[in-house]
């Protein structure tokens, strides 16, 4: 049964689901990414997930939770929680209408900016920090996803 | 472990009970205490319903953790309020009592308090910014709340026939 999404929300629904994929953090360290999305009462909002893995171990390097929910002018509002960061909201800035671009102010005049955005069937994600306004980012993660789907829904790929 | 949501580790776990919102209306209340982000954060899921369980008065998820200075804050989602943020307000120790303001502008104070092992006292109020406290538009809800525990079978020879 198709999940219900508020309107504003309706432009996520084909990210729903669980995503992985090769990623980099800012120190260069190759990792696997994994993000997952998935809606909040009836489509009221939404929740997502957001993990570097170690690629040999799959131990946790950095991780992240948080909500999605929109404002009066259907902007995405994000509350988020990452152990670097603490709680933090979020608010959308104009991006490509594809994808969606949040960025918080966090003590020390740093921006913390996260970038999702569709590429044909891969989720790009990337994530940097950003001193005072027109200072340099420095990169956090960034990465390509691919849906991770069921190998039967997979043709031609045998367990 | 953080220490700063150490105090509430005692409610990881499923709380479940009723109470009543402003004109006495009758609501069932379910909510369910987690950690997450490696054990550094409270997840909190929160359901007020009608009894039946079928309407949705009000839903909120939250999470719950320390900013890097050491204060515990709370991002959430609420489904009458929108995304909030709430910090810790001073109280009794081992209460959990939050207070901010809503991206619509409502104000809002949500409070638990332990009253026992097993239970929990909830307690919320939210107003318009401009509200007086006798406007109707005041918003309240308390419940009391008993941890969820499975059920426990007797063993068979113990059973009634």
């Amino acid at each position: 049964m198709p999940h219900t999404l508020r309107p504003e929300l309706e432009r996520f629904r084909h990210w729903l689901g669980l995503w992985r994929g090769p990623g980099t953090m800012g120190d260069g360290t190759e990792v696997l990414l994994e993000f997952s999305i998935r809606p909040l009462f009836e489509g009221a909002g939404l929740e997502f997930t957001s993990s570097a893995l170690d690629k040999a171990t799959g131990a946790n390097l950095s991780t992240g939770l948080g909500f999605w929910g929109v404002d009066d002018q259907g902007k995405v509002v994000a509350g988020i929680y990452t152990p670097e960061l603490g709680p933090v909201q979020m608010h959308e800035v104009p991006d490509d209408p594809s994808g969606v671009c949040i960025e918080a102010l966090v003590p020390g005049n740093v921006r913390f900016i996260v970038a999702l955005i569709m590429e044909g069937q891969e989720l790009v994600m990337a994530t940097r920090r950003q001193q005072g306004y027109a200072g340099q980012g420095t990169p956090i993660t960034s990465g390509t996803m691919r849906r991770v789907t069921p190998s039967w829904r997979s043709p031609g790929v045998t367990p | 472990m953080n220490q700063s949501i150490t105090p509430f580790l005692a409610w990881l776990g499923t709380w479940g009970g009723s109470g009543e919102a402003q004109d006495s209306q009758a609501v069932r209340i379910r909510c369910t205490f987690e950690t997450v982000v490696a054990d550094t954060a409270l997840r909190m899921a929160f359901e007020a319903t009608d009894l039946t369980g079928q309407t949705l008065y009000h839903g909120v998820v939250a999470c719950l953790g320390p900013t890097p200075t050491g204060q515990l804050r709370a991002v959430a989602l609420s489904t009458i309020h929108g995304n909030l943020l709430l910090e810790q307000t001073p109280d009794d120790e081992g209460v959990m009592a939050l207070a901010g303001i809503a991206g619509n502008g409502n104000h809002i104070m949500v409070t638990f308090v332990p009253e026992g092992p097993d239970r929990l006292l909830f307690s919320a109020m939210w107003r318009p910014p401009e509200a007086a406290p006798d406007d109707p538009r005041l918003g309240r809800m308390t419940a009391n709340l008993g941890k969820l525990t499975p059920m426990r079978m007797p063993p068979p020879d113990q059973r009634q026939q």
